[in-house]
């Protein structure tokens, strides 16, 4: 799936090792850390290749991240909150990453704004977990969702850029 | 456990940090080079990209970097070699040197190279020691050697003679650099050998025997001849065919000829040509300017020997005897040369027309030919006497015929016409055959009687009696050469053997003619006389008795009338 690039990208964050989720009070920090690492990692590699599109952040003790993702559609930079919780299952089950904004434009999407990835992605993490992280869930399954739904969406007028909804606004 | 969270909040302040870091904001390559193209296009900057297009450079860095690899280079580079250095254009790097060359004094460019004070200094060094060593440096030698041109070099050595270079330059060849001591060394082989020479000799060959420097040569052999220390002189300039001749040899050369001539009268082209003069009339006329000298095709001769043989000639003609010019005149002249000098002597006495000259150099005197002329007189007298006595017919030519019919009225004798006839018939013959057996039978006779009329030595030739031959041979010959030559040498003494002969051979026409006159003259004397009176009287009887018979005939047929026709039978 996704794009060359992608592959690549995906292949230098480095694999993950402790299968322990946010119950699992003893390895959960460790794997807490391995996250951590990847995701820096990650961000390094997006940033040398000036292909920044995300922050991320989490709580306390890592269990619920919140952040902004970013879409480039010509020349226009549109912008979306995300937003999930690391599931209880995890690292069997993949987080549900959400997008609020667009809750109701697309049809690829569960109530709440979460993307809707199973088509793809699912199988994809089923065969990578434990070692898959949230770096993978970005690279792997927001980047090419975004990129596929954004256009789109664009192209249909539901996402509109700021600036022009604050023109929209000022008329 | 803390210890765990608390590094999982450090690892999350890291992580928030390398989110927040700057991102590295990327050009891709390719709008880098639109950027700075466009940039450049609108003159906001001034670069150069290297040829390879992966680094831009300014100008400003190409000069300093020229100037660095000009440092590194020793003081010289190729800016061939600068642009492949550089990797950057070649036009830029050439504007950009010749920047520097305009802008820097030390720097020149030169065959498109770059080339500082300090290369030309160090250069300068090595042709010195280069120098020192030899003696002597070409600059053609330099410039193969360090590759420049000639011009370019000279110019530079030249500013640096005297200071870095210890030397000094041919003024007229600008092409050799020497030392001092080199060119007195120089100077003192040259100083001796032009001491030592004492005839002519090539200059190119001294240079080819002796190694000397041509250019240096030349200078150092004009100066020494100019201040007087080498006693002759160089002829021929500059070149190769520049020979010197030592002021010894001139003058001896000189003395040789005045001596020669003074004591010959002449002097031989050839013998000068010998002592190395090169033309010898110029140099003759040139050096004898007062002297009147004749000039002649292989020598000259002077003006005592002209006289003598205008002398001799003089004397031969006043004294109506000959001369032979060649013992008076020396031996080397040849013939042709004596020819002349004789013809001029003879003009210039104004004897040509009483004087001639025989076997290209004895003068005779024409009186003393009609001299000879006339020893023959009495035999020719005796021989012609003979000759109308042996056979006279063969003496008569048609001319006496025509000449003997007209002034002699009488009827020719048998002989005569018979001789007519012939004559008539022969002349016929000799268009086309017509008279058959009778003409060749004539012919055959009268060749007969001319035999026995003409002498013995032509009668040898028999075989071809044609008629132009016989009408040729009809002038009956007065003595073969041979004879008259004979004939001189009892009456003329003292003569060489071929002038005698020469002066037969002149001789033979004029005595033949003089025969043939004086045959005549014997002939008509001798055979007119007698005849006329034979004829005259043969004439008489015969008209008489024509004249008798004739009266008989008519007496007789008178007689006749008187008988009739019956007498015949009375008569019976």
């Amino acid at each position: 799936m996704s794009d060359e690039a992608t592959r690549r990208a995906v292949s230098q964050i480095p694999l993950l090792k402790t299968p322990a989720g946010p119950r699992d009070r003893a390895l959960w920090p460790q794997r807490l850390k391995e996250e951590y690492q990847a995701l820096i990692r990650f961000v390094e590699q997006n940033k040398a290749a000036d292909n920044d599109w995300f922050r991320l952040e989490s709580n306390a003790d890592g269990t619920r991240w919140t952040g902004t993702c970013w879409f480039i559609h010509e020349l226009m930079r549109y912008e979306f909150r995300l937003e999930f919780d690391i599931p209880v299952t995890y690292p069997d089950t993949a987080p549900e990453v959400a997008i609020p904004e667009l809750d109701g434009k697309t049809a690829k999407m569960y109530r709440g704004g979460r993307i809707c990835l199973t088509d793809h992605f699912a199988p994809l993490w089923a065969r990578n977990a434990p070692r898959f992280g949230l770096a993978h869930l970005m690279a792997l399954g927001l980047g090419p969702w975004l990129a596929v739904e954004v256009p789109d969406l664009i192209g249909k007028g539901l996402v509109l850029h700021k600036e022009r909804q604050r023109d929209e606004a000022a008329e | 456990m803390a210890a765990d969270w608390e590094e999982i909040r450090r690892l999350a302040a890291d992580f928030q940090r390398a989110q927040f870091a700057d991102t590295v904001q990327r050009l891709s390559e390719r709008n880098c080079i639109e950027i700075i193209t466009k940039l450049v296009q609108d003159k906001k900057l001034d670069v150069v990209h290297t040829l390879d297009g992966k680094e831009y450079i300014t100008p400003a860095q190409i000069s300093r970097e020229i100037r660095d690899e000009l440092y590194v280079h020793g003081g010289r580079v190729n800016i061939v070699d600068l642009q492949q250095i550089l990797n950057v254009d070649w036009v830029h790097v050439e504007n950009r040197a010749s920047d520097i060359v305009k802008s820097d004094r030390d720097v020149q460019l030169v065959l498109g190279q770059l080339i500082d004070d300090s290369y030309l200094n160090r250069l300068a060094e090595e042709v010195n020691d280069k120098l020192q060593e030899a003696g002597l440096i070409s600059i053609a030698e330099l410039c193969k050697s360090y590759d420049l041109p000639g011009d370019f070099l000279s110019e530079e050595l030249t500013k640096r003679l005297g200071k870095l270079i210890q030397g000094e330059m041919d003024e007229y060849n600008k092409g050799v650099i020497f030392t001092p001591a080199f060119v007195a060394r120089h100077k003192a082989r040259i100083r001796g050998l032009f001491s030592a020479i004492t005839r002519p000799t090539p200059v190119s060959s001294m240079i080819a025997a002796f190694g000397f420097q041509e250019h240096l040569l030349y200078t150092v052999l004009e100066e020494l001849v100019n201040t007087g220390r080498l006693k002759g002189s160089v002829v021929g300039g500059r070149q190769d065919k520049a020979v010197y001749i030592p002021d010894i040899y001139s003058t001896t050369q000189n003395s040789w000829v005045d001596s020669f001539l003074q004591q010959n009268g002449y002097l031989e082209f050839d013998a000068l040509i010998r002592l190395g003069i090169p033309d010898p009339p110029s140099y003759i006329r040139k050096r004898f300017k007062s002297n009147k000298l004749l000039f002649l095709r292989a020598a000259c001769v002077g003006q005592t020997l002209v006289d003598q043989v205008e002398a001799s000639v003089e004397e031969a003609v006043s004294s109506a005897t000959w001369t032979d010019i060649q013992p008076i005149l020396p031996s080397c002249l040849s013939m042709e040369d004596v020819g002349i000098l004789i013809n001029q002597a003879m003009r210039n006495t104004d004897v040509q027309s009483s004087a001639r000259v025989l076997g290209g150099t004895v003068v005779v005197s024409e009186k003393f030919i009609s001299n000879c002329l006339s020893l023959f007189d009495d035999a020719m007298q005796q021989k012609a006497q003979k000759e109308v006595k042996n056979n006279p017919v063969f003496l008569i030519t048609e001319d006496d015929l025509k000449q003997s019919s007209m002034t002699e009225n009488s009827a020719p004798s048998k002989k005569e016409k018979r001789e007519a006839e012939r004559r008539k018939k022969a002349t016929e013959g000799s268009g086309s055959v017509k008279s058959g057996g009778g003409g060749n039978a004539r012919e055959i006779r009268i060749r007969k009687t001319k035999k026995k009329g003409r002498r013995d030595e032509d009668s040898d030739e028999e075989t071809g009696p044609s008629q132009q031959n016989r009408s040729r041979q009809t002038e009956a010959p007065f003595m073969a050469p041979e004879e008259i030559v004979a004939v001189l040498e009892q009456r003329v003494s003292d003569c060489p053997e071929e002038i005698l002969s020469e002066l037969a051979g002149n001789l033979v026409r004029p005595l033949m003619k003089a025969y043939q006159e004086v045959l005549r003259a014997v002939f008509m004397s001798s055979t007119s006389s007698p005849s006329g009176a034979n004829k005259k009287k043969s004439m008489k009887d015969l008209q008489e008795e024509i004249t008798n018979l004739y009266n008989n005939i008519r007496l007789f047929e008178k007689g006749t009338k008187f008988f009739s026709g019956k007498s015949f039978s009375c008569h019976k």
